[in-house]
């Protein structure tokens, strides 16, 4: 074994091994680490084995359970789940009197939920915006009236900065393992959360009216979701109809007001925000309404 | 991870349950596979906080020089047995961090916040693991 190679010893060149493998060594200290390596058998062979080590690492196959899982899992969630496309199927035995109670408790529920949702978006409307991400003198604070708020330089930059989906950095070196291990993908999740990035962030298809290119997620989803309590309403208590019916006129209304306000200031991303919210909600509300236990 | 394959299960089955659990927080804004493998580890690492205050009094972590219960054989391309049975053999922290890094691909900076340590700590760890399996692999 060599002690002194190429301006190295062994001992320096061990020291350096750890930045040499992450690649945070300078080009410099790199190529002298290599050049003392290619004269030194000892050292030569200590890269050699890391590397090899590494590689084996890499490409070690996935733990097999030893025994089926499932079960355990489903036991431990045991969440009686109504099917969604089905849900006559859901039978309740129990006298009317016993279902009302949940059934009104749902209702009021979801009252709750419309009337907050719209007092906050009519409030929202009246309070001036602040948008901090920005730089404070390129958003003028709007007056507490009914008129269209107005940004004062709605440069590209201030825009961006207030419309974009919330931007996270993927996990980059978990998902090598994962790909190569064949996790699930989450293809139809990402296709979902694709096109509702799509309506964050771009607040003329998310005001725009007609179906096109697929933008307005919400609107098939309420469609659909529509359909299914039209459905389901000879099922539902009248009284429970009635509520549900009134929410959804609330919802509908904050929901055009956001659309009314967007149309005078297509810029604004906390209009987005807001009328993402109201759709949001909307289709929260449609898809309590599917899952109502039907009446007795 | 754990060292131990019937712990391993349990906390499968732990991450299916939480992962249920929190689905509505996915938000896609990361691929599910990346979302789940996530919470797979924080899960792990959880469990071992729980399990570290129940027997620390018993087990020492990272207190040990090396690995000194290997077989002596060269280091064997392709002989995974071996690897498996070294990596186990690991000192607690130098074996989380490799798994980590070497097996499941994750970047220091990733590992340094799930651990709650610095990329300095996971980077000195991760060569100290590697060392002691070229080691004990080499014997």
């Amino acid at each position: 074994m060599s002690t002194m190679n190429d301006h190295l010893t062994c001992a320096e060149f061990e020291a350096r091994l750890a930045e040499y493998w992450d690649g945070d060594l300078p080009a410099t200290s790199r190529l002298a680490c290599d050049m003392h390596a290619s004269n030194c058998a000892d050292c030569e062979r200590l890269l050699s084995d890391v590397a090899s080590l590494r590689d084996q690492a890499a490409a070690l196959p996935p733990f097999q359970p030893s025994r089926d899982l499932w079960a355990g899992i489903a036991e431990r969630i045991d969440a009686r789940v109504l099917p969604f496309e089905t849900p006559r199927a859901v039978a309740f035995a129990a006298p009317r009197r016993a279902w009302r109670h949940p059934s009104v408790a749902a209702a009021a529920l979801v009252l709750f939920t419309a009337g907050v949702t719209h007092m906050w978006t009519r409030r929202s409307f009246e309070r001036p915006l602040v948008v901090a991400a920005a730089s404070p003198t390129t958003v003028a604070p709007l007056a507490a009236t009914s008129e269209p708020r107005q940004i004062a330089d709605p440069s590209p930059d201030v825009v961006a900065t207030s419309i974009r989906a919330p931007a996270r950095a993927e996990p980059g070196a978990g998902t090598r393992a994962v790909r190569e291990r064949g996790a699930p993908s989450g293809g139809a999740t990402r296709a979902m959360a694709g096109a509702r990035a799509t309506l964050v962030s771009n607040p003329a298809r998310a005001v725009g009216a007609p179906d096109v290119g697929g933008e307005p997620v919400y609107d098939r989803e309420i469609v659909k979701l529509r359909a299914i309590v039209r459905e389901r309403r000879s099922q539902l208590d009248p009284a429970t109809v009635a509520v549900l019916e009134q929410s959804i006129a609330v919802i509908d209304s904050a929901i055009a007001q956001s659309r009314a306000a967007l149309a005078r200031d297509p810029a604004s991303g906390f209009l987005v925000t807001r009328l993402n919210h109201s759709l949001e909600k909307k289709v929260e509300l449609l898809r309590t309404a599917a899952l109502l236990p039907a009446r007795t | 991870m754990v060292n131990d394959r019937t712990r391993a299960e349990e906390l499968t089955q732990d991450v299916f349950v939480r992962a249920w659990e929190k689905l509505e927080l996915f938000r896609g804004e990361a691929a599910f596979g990346t979302w789940l493998h996530r919470m797979a580890v924080n899960v792990v690492l959880n469990a071992q906080k729980s399990d570290g205050r129940q027997r620390s009094r018993f087990e020492d972590d990272d207190e040990g020089d090396g690995i000194d219960t290997l077989p002596a054989r060269p280091l064997a391309p392709g002989d995974r047995m071996d690897l498996e049975a070294a990596i186990a053999r690991l000192p607690k922290g130098a074996r989380r961090v490799f798994t980590l890094f070497d097996v499941e691909g994750y970047k220091h900076e990733e590992i340094a916040e799930m651990l709650g340590v610095t990329t300095g700590a996971t980077k000195a760890q991760l060569h100290r693991a590697r060392l002691l399996l070229r080691e004990a692999l080499n014997r």
